[in-house]
């Protein structure tokens, strides 16, 4: 695929995929990033991801030279060679209204049966592509087209956390009470973003998501076993 | 075994004591010189916003370099000191009282038990930091004793918040002697800059207006962005999510030019037209309501 480099400061680079989101571009990210990663432990300070980008933030100023001969040992890898580790997780989400504001106005926008809209959220797998917005909130791609549907004109003052919203073309989860703009359809008892953990989240960048509908009951049930530390996330 | 003597009675003399916040200010945290390595978490540098007047506290009062100070802002608090130690002032030029005594910007100031510290008019600069002998003792959260909502237990400091230190008898002697700190180095309109890494799709008439229009600092300006008052109007494209940084420049649809800071978020979703340098990131912070810039752009044409 062509990629455009872009040269920001004299640390920072920039490189860029065709104005796309998909799965090869993501898989072609992650390659290179655990290669820089495990090669360029010195120099390299920091790797960031956005759908069609990576940048590199270097620990001191590089230059041209350096700079291609690192693109081109990048250019030769080959996506084969890289060992599968690829998780897809479980998550618990409840739609009934009570944790769903939302879910019964986007239903009707859409001009969907509430258990069509809860079926087509549940069916699909969404790709983790990176973290951003707010500490731990996932951009997932793979919402399917029906589900579409622009973020509202003037964002809710507070969404809770745990809140499974629809925005765009993307859904997602709050991790933490925030601000939004997004539709609320539902909420998951996990908590996504936990800072006593040395990793605070789960997933990892290249992971897949699938949503499971659960009752009330289970709602709550999990929720204490999330508070008293017994549950854990589930993954194939 | 050698032991320092001077070490020892040090050591022995430091005790726990607290600041006791009378009045809470409207923006005061605590901070550092931010959280890296946790990007890929979605978690923001945060940090203090201007990270030269930061340091400089530390350096005066020989402090390790990444130790936590107060940030204040706007309106500032007043604070009681439970035990002895040391502080200096930095960043913007306030009315600092000391036990209603007025006190310049670096100078090392020594405080008794139960001496009060009163934070009045800014003057000049936005960012006022108070570093303390030792430094802020407050819980690390991923490496990091910055303040930021979601992470640290606290955002801002509350009324009746307190926060520890280490008071101590024993005082090492500072390196440096009494610096005069000044206004004078943010106080220049010029804001050297990189093209940002969407400054291509600016049209070569907004690129120009980019450069020579004067801007002015609007009054939406907290620690994850400056807004500026006068738009650029354009037609450019939202572009997919893509990483951003602190001192980067965002384009919205409407205009709106956004200077991000040290809270912001670490992707975002408006063309990033241009990138300050970390200078000019310092430099921008200490910018009140209404003072005005224009940017200038570095070149940096490595082309592959």
């Amino acid at each position: 695929m062509e990629k455009k480099i872009i040269f920001i400061q004299p640390d920072l680079v920039e490189i860029q995929w065709p104005n796309q989101i998909n799965d090869s571009i993501l898989e072609e990210q992650l390659l290179w990033k655990a290669y820089l990663q495990a090669n360029y432990q010195a120099s390299v300070y920091e790797i960031r991801l956005g759908y069609h980008v990576l940048s590199v933030l270097f620990s001191k100023p590089i230059d041209n030279i350096e700079f291609e001969s690192i693109l081109s040992r990048l250019k030769k890898l080959k996506k084969e060679n890289v060992v599968n580790q690829v998780k897809t997780w479980s998550i618990p989400v409840c739609y009934e209204i009570e944790f769903a504001k939302d879910l019964e106005l986007f239903a009707n926008i859409k001009n969907l049966s509430i258990e069509k809209v809860i079926q087509l959220h549940t069916t699909s797998f969404y790709r983790l592509h990176f973290y951003g917005f707010l500490p731990g909130f996932m951009y997932l791609g793979g919402l399917t087209e029906e589900l579409y549907q622009p973020r509202k004109s003037s964002p809710d003052p507070l969404i809770k956390a745990g809140s499974v919203a629809i925005g765009g073309q993307q859904t997602g989860i709050y991790p933490t009470d925030s601000p939004g703009g997004w539709y609320v359809i539902g909420k998951t008892p996990l908590r996504i973003f936990d800072i006593n953990q040395t990793c605070p989240v789960v997933p990892q960048q290249g992971d897949f998501i699938q949503f499971f509908d659960i009752s009330k009951t289970e709602y709550l049930r999990i929720e204490n076993e999330v508070q008293l530390g017994n549950y854990n996330w589930s993954h194939a | 075994m050698k032991y320092n003597l001077e070490t020892i009675i040090g050591h022995m003399l430091k005790t726990t004591a607290y600041i006791h916040f009378l009045k809470p200010g409207l923006m005061t945290s605590v901070q550092d010189q931010g959280r890296f390595g946790y990007a890929d978490f979605g978690v923001p540098y945060a940090g203090a916003m201007d990270q030269l007047s930061y340091n400089q506290a530390n350096m005066l009062l020989n402090n390790q370099e990444d130790a936590a100070v107060l940030e204040m802002a706007v309106l500032g608090p007043m604070m009681i000191f439970e035990l002895p130690t040391r502080i200096v002032f930095s960043g913007a030029e306030a009315d600092i009282f000391v036990n209603d005594q007025l006190q310049p910007i670096g100078k090392l100031i020594q405080i008794k038990a139960d001496d009060q510290v009163k934070i009045g008019r800014f003057r000049k600069g936005q960012w006022l930091y108070m570093g303390i002998e030792g430094g802020i003792q407050s819980p690390e959260f991923l490496d990091s004793k910055s303040w930021y909502h979601g992470i640290s237990e606290f955002s801002r400091v509350q009324k009746d918040s307190s926060i520890c230190y280490l008071s101590e008898e024993h005082f090492s002697r500072s390196h440096y002697s009494h610096p005069k700190l000044s206004a004078d180095w943010y106080q220049k309109e010029v804001i050297p800059a990189y093209k940002g890494p969407d400054w291509e799709l600016l049209t070569i008439e907004l690129q120009e207006k980019l450069t020579q229009q004067k801007f002015s600092i609007s009054n939406i300006s907290n620690r994850m962005g400056i807004h500026l008052t006068e738009l650029l109007t354009n037609k450019l494209p939202s572009i997919l999510t893509a990483p951003v940084y602190p001192g980067t420049v965002q384009l919205t649809p409407s205009g709106k030019l956004i200077v991000l800071m040290r809270d912001a978020q670490v992707t975002g979703g408006y063309p990033r037209i241009l990138q300050l340098t970390d200078h000019s990131i310092n430099v921008i912070a200490q910018k009140k309501f209404g003072e005005n810039l224009i940017f200038s752009i570095i070149e940096n044409d490595k082309i592959i």
